[in-house]
């Protein structure tokens, strides 16, 4: 039995708002990938109607004006860097926050905890003029670093998920002479594997899809991102309508296609991550 | 009895070795946080105090010779900054639009589908997509929507006979702010729909059985039996949602660019006008610092609410 049997509405009243959201959703996505087919005129003439021919050249005019082999090659490669060098360096912090005792630890931990509460938009600028300052400027390099020091979530979800593991597992495997990394690598890893995969998922798209960073950051198109080379592209071909309608074909599916794939794993993974942050 | 043999082993080994296996430790704790350290600490830390430290100057941030202190002259100056009040009423705006459609709406749906209506999981599916796409491309796609003559909402309007209620949606300075915010809540409806969902399994069906039995009403019911469980996650839902607002950036970036005069202006949107259209680095910092103090507050009255309400419990 559930809660929703003493709901005051109505299984009709239900699906009304359940569809009507569904198509506030659906809707644009659909018209998106209806008007890809059409010439620039038809799009704005004849919103509503069916494509006539099956033409892929709004799609193919798009990827090579927008240059979108790079931008994807970048986007990609910061990305998984980036999420790699997240799970190694917190994975390793977490632990020792989880597990070991040495002084200061605590303040340690607080200091880690408290970037919890600083959002990115106001490390943005400062962070800009010390970019610049290193000779960083305009670089990938520079946006991998950033991303890097996103800590505090990582920490904080990898920590808890450390603390569960049974430390009666952890004595025994020191008993048969296993050191500390060890212990780490081929006892916690792999129970904590989930929690992993879960910090994975979610910082890969916060990254993926980050555009604060990247437009303060980069100027060159060449070392651009998705995000930001659809608005660099936005800003270039404002009447355009059948270039703009190919960029966003081309920067929307993808992800949804990876998503529909995983859908079951993303959205369990950010359920964890948001009801335990 | 085996498990007890086997910390019972451990702690002996441990005392013998106790003093070496402290010194590793110590050794061993800063080795493994160092790394993470370094990069937290440089360009998170680091940055934040590099934002206090400016907003105390008056700086173009080209060379440093041109930086001048000016103590708490540039948050004098933004106490009296109209353009920066509008900004920050837009954010509680679009923090208050946030609340009621994206929080409250999200638990409706949430109670829906938890009743275990047909097509449950399609319509999760649905509802999270948006989150996995770009805020640029969600953006873009909005511009077409609420564009004046040829967007879609318009024409589905005239269709309809609704001709009356079109409006240049981004170019009119009262429906520009909203309709950015709602671009924005579409992007993150269905993560709060999600959580609301995952809360609300965590409802004990014998306690909703037993409260019905006894007859109690279903007001009673949300409030006694259904809210004390999904507390924790309402919170979350809530606090995201809030600070969301605040931060309020790309949307109105890609849509608007803080216009048509400055009727979608935020924080953000006017921190980022300051600093790079107008080089006013030292001010923008202080834009930021403020900022930060606002989340802080609402980050800690948060903790209060939730902290006091377990005690109460």
């Amino acid at each position: 039995m559930k809660f929703a049997r003493y709901a005051p509405w109505t299984k009709v009243g239900s699906y009304v708002w359940l569809c009507l959201l569904a198509i506030l959703v659906i809707a644009p996505l659909a018209w998106l990938t209806m008007s890809v087919f059409k010439d620039s005129n038809a799009i704005v003439t004849t919103p509503f109607s069916l494509p006539t021919t099956l033409s892929w050249q709004n799609v193919v005019d798009a990827w090579n004006v927008g240059q979108f082999a790079t931008l994807f090659k970048n986007s990609i490669l910061i990305t998984v860097v980036s999420v790699f060098g997240i799970l190694i360096l917190e994975g390793l912090a977490a632990y020792a926050f989880a597990r070991l005792n040495f002084p200061g630890r605590n303040i340690w931990f607080v200091i880690f905890l408290a970037g919890q509460f600083v959002p990115a938009q106001i490390i943005a600028l400062p962070s800009f003029l010390q970019i610049n300052a290193l000779g960083l400027g305009d670089t990938q390099m520079a946006l991998i670093l950033q991303y890097l020091s996103w800590a505090p979530f990582a920490v904080l979800f990898l920590r808890a998920s450390m603390m569960a593991v049974p430390r009666e597992i952890e004595e025994a495997a020191m008993i048969d002479g296993a050191g500390r990394l060890r212990i780490l690598f081929q006892v916690i890893l792999p129970m904590c594997r989930s929690a992993f995969a879960t910090v994975g998922t979610i910082y890969s798209l916060w990254i993926y899809n980050d555009f604060l960073f990247p437009l303060i950051y980069v100027r060159s198109p060449e070392n651009a991102t998705v995000p930001l080379g659809l608005s660099q592209f936005q800003g270039l071909f404002t009447t355009f309508w059948g270039y703009l309608v190919g960029a966003i074909f081309i920067a929307v599916w993808p992800p949804l296609i990876i998503y529909g794939l995983l859908s079951r794993q993303i959205s369990s993974r950010f359920i964890a991550g948001g009801v335990k942050a | 009895m085996t498990a007890l043999a086997i910390t019972g082993t451990a702690g002996g080994r441990d005392r013998i070795g106790s003093r070496r296996r402290r010194l590793l430790d110590g050794l061993a704790g800063y080795g493994l946080i160092a790394p993470a350290g370094v990069f937290y600490l440089g360009f998170q830390v680091l940055p934040i105090l590099f934002a206090f430290v400016l907003s105390f100057f008056d700086w173009n941030g080209l060379n440093l010779a041109s930086a001048r202190f000016i103590g708490v002259g540039n948050y004098v100056e933004l106490f009296g900054d109209e353009s920066f009040w509008r900004s920050v009423a837009h954010n509680l705006l679009a923090v208050v639009l946030i609340l009621v459609i994206q929080c409250l709406g999200s638990f409706i749906l949430a109670a829906i589908i938890n009743a275990g209506i047909r097509g449950g999981r399609f319509f999760q599916l649905v509802f999270f997509a948006p989150m996995v796409v770009s805020t640029v491309a969600m953006g873009m796609l909005a511009i077409f929507i609420f564009s004046p003559s040829q967007g879609l909402l318009n024409s589905l309007l005239r269709d309809l006979g609704l001709g009356a209620l079109a409006q240049p949606w981004l170019g009119s300075p009262t429906w520009a702010l909203p309709a950015v915010v709602i671009t924005a809540i579409l992007q993150n409806f269905g993560l709060s729909v999600l959580m609301f969902i995952s809360g609300l399994g965590q409802v004990s069906p014998d306690m909703l059985e037993a409260a019905e039995i006894d007859g109690a009403s279903q007001a009673t019911i949300l409030w006694r039996i259904v809210f004390p469980v999904i507390r924790p996650v309402a919170s979350v839902v809530f606090l995201l949602g809030i600070v969301s607002g605040f931060r309020l950036f790309d949307q109105v970036y890609v849509m608007t660019s803080g216009g048509p005069y400055h009727s979608s202006d935020t924080i953000v949107t006017y921190l980022y006008s300051i600093a790079f259209a107008g080089n006013r680095v030292g001010y923008g910092n202080a834009i930021g610092v403020v900022l930060f103090l606002i989340l802080l507050i609402v980050a800690v009255v948060q903790l209060k609410l939730t902290r006091g309400g377990r005690t109460n419990d």
